[in-house]
């Protein structure tokens, strides 16, 4: 947005439940739904994904398939409560550390389980969660909780565990456009089945000042610019929209007032030192895809897939 | 059968978005004081699929 500087340090990061569906699959769909998980990992592989918080779907073809991911994987999996049921042994590292250009992040993983999840134990999410951000939260500016958990158990960490800024939800259901804040700490919902990604914008200049949602004042942001670049499609080249509008008062108004809207917004983001806004992007047709990218999923696309692809073509 | 296609192609779409992000941190380095984003996917369900 102009005016407002904007950040190009972009990070990917997966809070849960990316590979599977369920906690458990059908022995016939074995193969299949693993090409699928593999084919997630190598993608994640070329967005230069940064951490996965292993979600209980996550580990529903088992152990072996699990660890094997992990080793495919050029970004860590991280879960400060699972473990391998036979020896008791935690199978990731409770947590990973991202360096930005001047902020260092930590990101801390929990799973609720699932008794249908074989060969896997589950410690207790919030003494692990606590445990794991006590370790790391002198060493960080920012602590993100990766929560694969229920609403009720997500009640349970923001009121119990201490030292948490975001809690990142997996299995949340539906997404929340405008994050709610529980016990101190900044909630983000983005849904499921992949059909938002959410564009977290963090500004955090001082540990101390309380961290302020401006969502709404980026939307009126962008609601002025929508208008403005509506007005300003067929105008000559060259000539600003009051130059072209001269005549029209209504309309000369209205620029006006948007464009002092608009400066009103942005002076407020700015002088804030810590704050964030939330922007969900609807992962639908508009999205342009990579060619690389393109290339790993339709390799991996289960055959019936493709044909039902094929078919909606068609129909267009 | 149409709404079924669409969201198995979520996750490509998902992709391609990201994929546009990091590029733009590589091909263009310049970065705000304390800003940085995030992309978060959450719960992708393990859904695959061609971009719409």
């Amino acid at each position: 947005m102009k005016g407002l500087a904007e950040t190009e340090a972009v990070y990917l990061v997966d809070a849960g439940d990316a590979l599977f569906k369920y906690p458990y699959i059908a022995e016939d769909q074995s193969e299949r739904l693993k090409e699928t998980a593999q084919a997630i990992i190598s993608s994640y592989n070329v967005m230069e994904c940064q951490v996965m918080n292993v979600g209980t779907n996550d580990l529903a073809a088992g152990l072996d398939f699990i660890l094997e991911m992990e080793k495919t994987a050029r970004f860590p999996f991280i879960s400060a409560n699972t473990q391998d049921a036979s020896t008791d042994e935690f199978l990731f590292e409770p947590y990973a550390i991202i360096e930005t250009q001047d902020q260092t992040l930590g990101f801390v993983g929990v799973t609720k389980g699932d008794h249908r999840v074989k060969e896997f134990t589950f410690s207790e999410p919030v003494e692990a969660a606590q445990k794991a951000i006590d370790e790391i939260k002198d060493k960080v500016d920012l602590v993100f909780l990766m929560a694969n958990v229920d609403d009720k158990l997500e009640r349970t960490l923001t009121a119990e565990v201490k030292g948490i800024d975001f809690l990142i939800r997996s299995k949340s259901g539906s997404l929340q456009r405008n994050p709610k804040q529980q016990d101190g700490t900044t909630i983000i919902r983005i849904g499921k089945q992949g059909k938002y990604a959410g564009i977290l914008r963090i500004r955090n200049v001082d540990p101390i000042s309380q961290m302020k949602n401006v969502s709404s004042q980026y939307t009126r942001i962008k609601f002025a610019d929508n208008r403005l670049n509506a007005m300003a499609k067929g105008i000559e080249e060259g000539m600003t929209l009051e130059e072209h509008f001269a005549g029209d008062e209504n309309r000369l108004k209205l620029i006006t007032r948007l464009r002092d809207e608009r400066e009103t917004n942005v002076d407020l983001i700015k002088k804030l030192k810590n704050s964030y806004f939330l922007e969900p992007i609807p992962l639908n047709e508009k999205i342009e895809d990579t060619p690389e990218v393109a290339l790993i999923v339709k390799d991996y696309m289960p055959e019936e897939k493709k044909t039902k692809e094929k078919d909606n073509h068609k129909g267009h | 059968m149409k709404l079924l296609v669409k969201q198995s192609g979520l996750m490509l779409l998902l992709i391609a978005l990201v994929a546009v992000g990091c590029k733009s941190e590589t091909t263009n380095p310049t970065y705000n004081a304390n800003e940085f984003t995030l992309m978060v996917a959450a719960s992708n369900n393990g859904e695959v699929g061609p971009c719409g």
